[in-house]
């Protein structure tokens, strides 16, 4: 296989893909601990229940993201390792 | 006669943990189903006026059907109260034909619905990110010109009811109480036909598609037959891929496998399923059927001004009084970008696509603020109303039914004139 070939068979954008995904849930549940607690209590604050959320459903949210959050982790990690070793094979055998 | 109950019951005695988290799983199994088995409500309905094919939209309304009949069923053997089904129906009015019928017409022209757009758009599809954040647009006027006009005709009963709940439940429109008995005739009512005419469409669909190509006799037939739905000609009979002995573990291995595609039917019984697990393990807690929009047209756009000190719960129409800060929706909607993001990429269709042709770009994002505009007058999408709606025994989905497909109808005969 010749090395122009095997360039084409390796996508840096499909490289990065599941780092983005691991960004995204890391954020996202840096946003949601910070962010929508804060929102939550301006809310009480202004006197607003239409909107408001009891912090125990709150607490319950931040839990499951939690626990979702180390599970995408996990996964986005290792399809990552997975395409990197892929992504060294091609290069080594070009 | 004493009016139904209002007090929702735990099934469940498991907490909010529980429920975030099994709504989480929902929208894994959602967003993974959905992108193996490229299930888009829009493109089921447009294919009935493009190709003259019957076959998705025929599972879309088995989906229909048999979620009302599952729902149903478990009111009627006691496992959740009927109080858990209809305490979360909507309103019904005027809002619920424009909604539908705008939001029709613009997920057609973005180029999908709103579970498409969120599988499309973890799948790589610029087209269908620039739709999504058109729907937020599209949400915040809704939510500045049109809600506080919308609100003041449902608060007044204006081409509007102004009760909801059991008032909006076929059992008590029907029979005037709420007994396992009604709730089992409603449902049977509404699923049985939902299901036999899917079935129909399925099976004229891919008879005519036998005729066509001639398959009419030796092992081009078969082949057929075994072949899912997604996967080009079918055979007459609709089934759900795993039928068989041999032929079964090897599909199911090539499933497993992500080699295949999903088929129509299993990806239908799937979703189907996702379903009846928030339906119940949400059961007293919250809204305990799939949502979407409220998430990533409404509160997403909420959570990316905040970090700038813009809280629009605060004092923005529509996310001041409707929309809580936070429900198990969301952590439904973002798992549903994961699952899809690693069904799209573990099977090799993960790809970061631009079309060639630039202004569907434009058309993604204007189509965006449609679709936008079109679920939040509505009071739902074709997910959080549409379908919920069937599985919640109410009417509203139906009338959401027929107005998307004129709104689908509409824009398949602009995009002719348009190409």
């Amino acid at each position: 296989m010749s090395t122009q070939q095997n360039a084409q068979r390796v996508s840096y954008a499909r490289l990065a893909a599941p780092i983005v995904m691991v960004l995204f849930v890391v954020g996202w549940y840096q946003f949601s601990v910070v962010f929508i607690q804060q929102a939550d209590n301006q809310l009480v604050a202004s006197g607003n229940l239409a909107v408001y959320v009891p912090v125990q459903q709150v607490q319950g949210y931040l839990a499951a993201l939690l626990d979702a959050t180390y599970l995408a982790v996990a996964a986005g990690l290792a399809v990552f390792g997975y395409y990197l070793v892929k992504v060294f094979r091609i290069r080594s055998s070009s | 006669m004493p009016a139904p109950t209002m007090l929702p019951e735990h099934v469940l005695p498991f907490g909010y943990v529980f429920v975030y988290a099994a709504f989480g799983v929902s929208g894994f199994l959602l967003g993974w189903v959905a992108q193996r088995g490229n299930y888009c409500f829009v493109n089921a309905m447009s294919s009935v006026f493009t190709t003259r094919s019957y076959d998705r939209f025929g599972a879309l309304l088995i989906l229909f059907g048999s979620s009302a009949l599952m729902t149903g069923l478990l009111v009627v053997l006691g496992v959740v109260p009927a109080v858990d089904q209809y305490y979360d129906n909507y309103f019904s009015g005027w809002y619920i034909v424009v909604g539908a019928a705008i939001f029709g017409f613009g997920a057609t022209m973005a180029g999908g619905c709103n579970l498409s757009m969120l599988y499309r758009a973890a799948s790589g599809y610029v087209q269908n990110w620039l739709e999504l954040v058109g729907m937020m647009v599209g949400t915040y006027v809704f939510a500045v010109l049109i809600w506080p006009f919308q609100s003041y005709t449902m608060a007044n009963g204006i081409l509007s009811t102004s009760l909801g709940a059991y008032t909006e439940y076929l059992p008590y429109d029907l029979f005037h109480s709420v007994t396992q008995a009604s709730v089992g005739i409603a449902a049977s009512l509404l699923g049985i036909p939902l299901v036999a005419l899917g079935v129909f469409l399925q099976r004229r669909t891919r008879s005519k598609r036998l005729i066509e190509g001639g398959l009419s006799s030796g092992p081009a037939l078969h082949v057929a037959m075994a072949a899912p739905a997604s996967a080009g000609p079918a055979g007459p009979i609709p089934s759900i891929g795993l039928k068989g002995t041999r032929v079964d573990f090897a599909n199911a291995k090539e499933l497993l496998l992500l080699r295949r595609p999903y088929g129509t039917n299993l990806s239908t019984l799937i979703l189907a399923g996702t379903l009846l697990l928030v339906f119940v393990a949400g059961a007293g807690y919250t809204f305990n059927y799939l949502v979407i929009t409220s998430s990533d047209g409404g509160r997403f756009l909420e959570y990316i001004l905040m970090p700038f000190g813009v809280n629009l719960s605060l004092g923005t129409p529509w996310y001041n009084d409707a929309l809580p800060i936070v429900d198990p929706s969301v952590l439904m909607v973002v798992m549903l970008i994961v699952g899809a993001f690693l069904a799209s990429y573990l099977s090799g269709d993960f790809k970061v696509r631009v079309p060639r042709q630039r202004k569907r770009l434009a058309i993604g994002f204007s189509g965006g603020i449609l679709v936008g505009i079109g679920v939040r007058t509505a009071l739902g999408c074709n997910v959080g109303l549409m379908w919920t709606n069937f599985a919640q025994l109410g009417y509203d989905g139906i009338l959401f039914l027929l107005a998307m497909l004129f709104g689908v109808w509409v824009a398949v005969k602009v995009q002719r004139r348009l190409v």
